[in-house]
């Protein structure tokens, strides 16, 4: 578990343009923003508001066109591409609405080749595919290849390939829109365990309400504006006591260590 | 890389079997070209390299005996033998007579030699004797094949009679095959008494033969001598110059279709699995990695289609031997490794060129 405050990502006053032609599309307008370890931060808002760019901001797939993005204290607009790519794959997390697993990888190849990515050995990285597997209650898909999983095991395991390298920034852009209520359900309390158990600063894009349930923070972005920012639950299982926690605290979103229990009532914690 | 480029492999089995045979079919030519080639280098120059004269001596201007002619007068035998440091000198008459078996024809490169002698004979005997008198012919067993003919069998050229007595190897120069009779013989057939073709010459003990070269081309005037090892590499010259060009021709059209074929397959297959290829760059795969994964699949793509092709080889072999036996294959280990190290640059080589679309692979496509 690292420290639960240690700030992730700085957005300062980001803007980030697209030319077509002639035209000019602003998708995200002087964006300020940070993440902090261990909480869930909620970015919704209509589609085509932004969300997406803003995720592609900080996961330094682009640069923004105006102010600043800091990940992990380094300024990514001086970051050769070579170094934002180290970053992705040893301290960032990625879920996708579709999954985007490699389905010529079995499930746990899947697992394993982002830690190759990160050049962990293989058996190490066999060893911590197999613990993430069972964690996820997925260990008996693990010889499968993605195309025999239904949609709710395919997100589990993007959630075990996106946790693999023990991120600090996790950022799922719209991680329920392609499941089930019940599965979407599950997706949004496994992405607050990753918060809480595993101190991951976690950004998700949705439309999903549930999502404000479990969020640290709810961000509003509207025709690429964040409009305002709404608290949520702290870090802490669906619909739990943590509302009533952060009342007593008093200090509205800070982040706080959770009570060692999720949304069903099962403590399991990801090992980091 | 490779646990990615092999899994593309193994769940694409159709495009994999469809590439492997490509490759394997592309590499048995090659290993075929180069199998006959030496077949046909081995044949052309073994009853030259194998003879075991000194000095070869045919007429000025003629330098090899496969595309050339020489003749001498047999008069001359004797203003040879008289040079010094000639042991002794052997007449030996090439024709290129129609064979006859029944109703069937074919050319044969017929050499007249001196029966008696060690020299200008056949190379080797696969079966049967040597020539011992007029009636006799050795046969290159290759030839005797093509005709249908065995040792006691009866061909005849220019309406001579002759027995089949023995099957010689190293005979074989693929367009051509040699065949044995007297000098006699061979001059009965061609109807010139006292022409020879060329004479094979023995230095005495200590003679140079290099210096015995000249001294035979001052002595006899209208001859040209060359040493044994200058007269092998004159006709292996003369091999070379027709059949080189043919087989370089034919083996760089099987490397080209094998490279387009190959970056097509490889374009395709980029262009497949380009959300793969996105998402990898997303998660922060390095560098090398894209690429590497598709240098490995086209790696492992030569490397099964040099294996079926290796395995098919001798099938091949065989089938031709039976349908056209006077196509003589000499399969050694250089020419094994040539086109295995040639597939592989070939793959290698279309890897690269396919590399290119993954520049043009983003990252931010996974968000599309
Ligand atoms: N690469 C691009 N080139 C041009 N315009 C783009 C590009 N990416 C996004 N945009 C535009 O920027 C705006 C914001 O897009 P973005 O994908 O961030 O929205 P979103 O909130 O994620 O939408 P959705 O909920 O539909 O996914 C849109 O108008 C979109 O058309
Ligand atoms: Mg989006």
């Amino acid at each position: 578990m690292r420290s639960p405050e240690a700030t992730v990502f700085r957005m300062r006053n980001a803007s980030r343009n697209f030319t077509h032609g002639a035209g000019v599309t602003h998708a995200v307008r002087g964006a300020t923003l940070d993440g902090v370890s261990g909480e869930v931060l909620v970015l919704l808002g209509p589609s085509g508001s932004g969300k997406t760019t803003l995720l592609s901001m900080l996961a330094g797939l682009i640069r923004p066109t105006a102010g600043s993005v800091e990940l992990f204290g380094h300024d990514i607009s001086g970051l050769p591409p070579q170094a934002l790519q180290r970053l992705r794959a040893a301290r960032m997390g990625f879920i996708f609405q579709t999954f985007h697993l490699f389905d010529v990888l079995k499930v746990e190849e899947n697992i394993t080749l982002v830690q190759r990515f990160n050049r962990v050995e293989r058996a190490p990285a066999k060893r911590r595919a197999k613990e993430l597997m069972e964690i996820l209650e997925i260990d008996r898909l693990a010889g499968k290849y993605p195309s025999e999983l239904s949609h709710g095991e395919k997100q589990r395991v993007a959630i075990a390939r996106a946790v693999a390298n023990r991120p600090e920034l996790l950022l799922a852009d719209e991680p329920t829109a392609s499941l089930e209520w019940n599965q979407g359900l599950e997706v949004v309390a496994l992405l607050q365990r990753c918060a809480r158990e595993f101190g991951c600063c976690v950004v998700c894009a949705t439309h999903d309400l549930r999502m404000e349930e479990v969020a640290g923070r709810v961000l509003r972005i509207t025709d690429g504006v964040l409009t305002g920012t709404a608290e949520g639950a702290v870090g802490a299982g669906i619909g739990s006591d943590a509302d009533a926690e952060k009342k007593r605290a008093g200090d509205g979103g800070t982040i706080k260590k959770p009570a060692p229990q999720d949304g069903t009532g099962q403590y399991v914690r990801i090992p980091d | 890389m490779f646990l990615y480029a092999f899994r593309l492999l193994q769940r694409q089995p159709q495009r994999l079997f469809l590439t492997i045979a490509a490759i394997a079919l592309c590499a048995v030519m090659m290993l075929f070209l180069l199998a006959t080639y030496r077949g046909v280098a081995d044949g052309s120059v073994d009853y030259i390299r194998r003879n075991g004269c000194d000095v070869w001596v045919l007429r000025q201007n003629s330098t090899n005996l496969l595309r050339g002619t020489s003749f001498l007068t047999a008069a001359i035998e004797n203003e040879i033998r008289s040079c010094d440091g000639v042991r002794d000198a052997h007449p030996v008459l090439l024709l290129l007579p129609s064979l006859h078996r029944g109703a069937q024809r074919a050319t044969v490169f017929l050499a007249g030699y001196d029966h008696t002698q060690r020299l200008g004979g056949p190379p080797a005997l696969f079966a049967g004797r040597g020539v011992h008198s007029d009636s006799d012919i050795v046969l290159d067993r290759a030839f005797a094949r093509k005709m249908e003919v065995g040792i006691g069998d009866t061909v005849s050229i220019n309406g001579t009679r002759l027995t089949v007595c023995g099957l010689s190897t190293g005979t074989n120069a693929f367009v051509i095959q040699y065949g044995f009779v007297t000098l006699a013989r061979a001059r009965s057939v061609a109807g010139i008494p006292d022409l020879v073709s060329l004479y094979l010459v023995e230095a005495a003990p200590g003679a140079i033969p290099d210096r015995l070269v000249r001294r035979i081309e001052e002595k006899v005037p209208g001859t040209a001598g060359f040493t044994d090892g200058t007269f092998l590499e004159n006709n292996l010259a003369e091999m070379e110059s027709g059949f080189l060009p043919l087989l370089f021709a034919i083996a760089g059209i099987g490397v080209v279709v094998m490279t387009v074929i190959l970056s097509l397959l490889l374009g395709i297959t980029i262009l497949e699995r380009r959300r793969d290829f996105a998402v990898m760059k997303t998660l922060g795969a390095p560098r090398g990695y894209l690429p590497g994964s598709i240098a490995v699949y086209a790696l492992m793509l030569a490397l099964f289609g040099i294996a079926a092709g290796l395995g098919m080889f001798p099938l091949l072999v065989s089938l031709v031997e039976r349908i056209s036996p006077e196509i003589n294959t000499v399969t050694t280990l250089p020419h094994v490794l040539l086109v295995v190290a040639l597939c592989i640059v070939v793959g290698e080589g279309s890897a690269l060129l396919s590399m290119r679309r993954l520049h043009s692979i983003y990252a931010l496509e996974v968000y599309q």
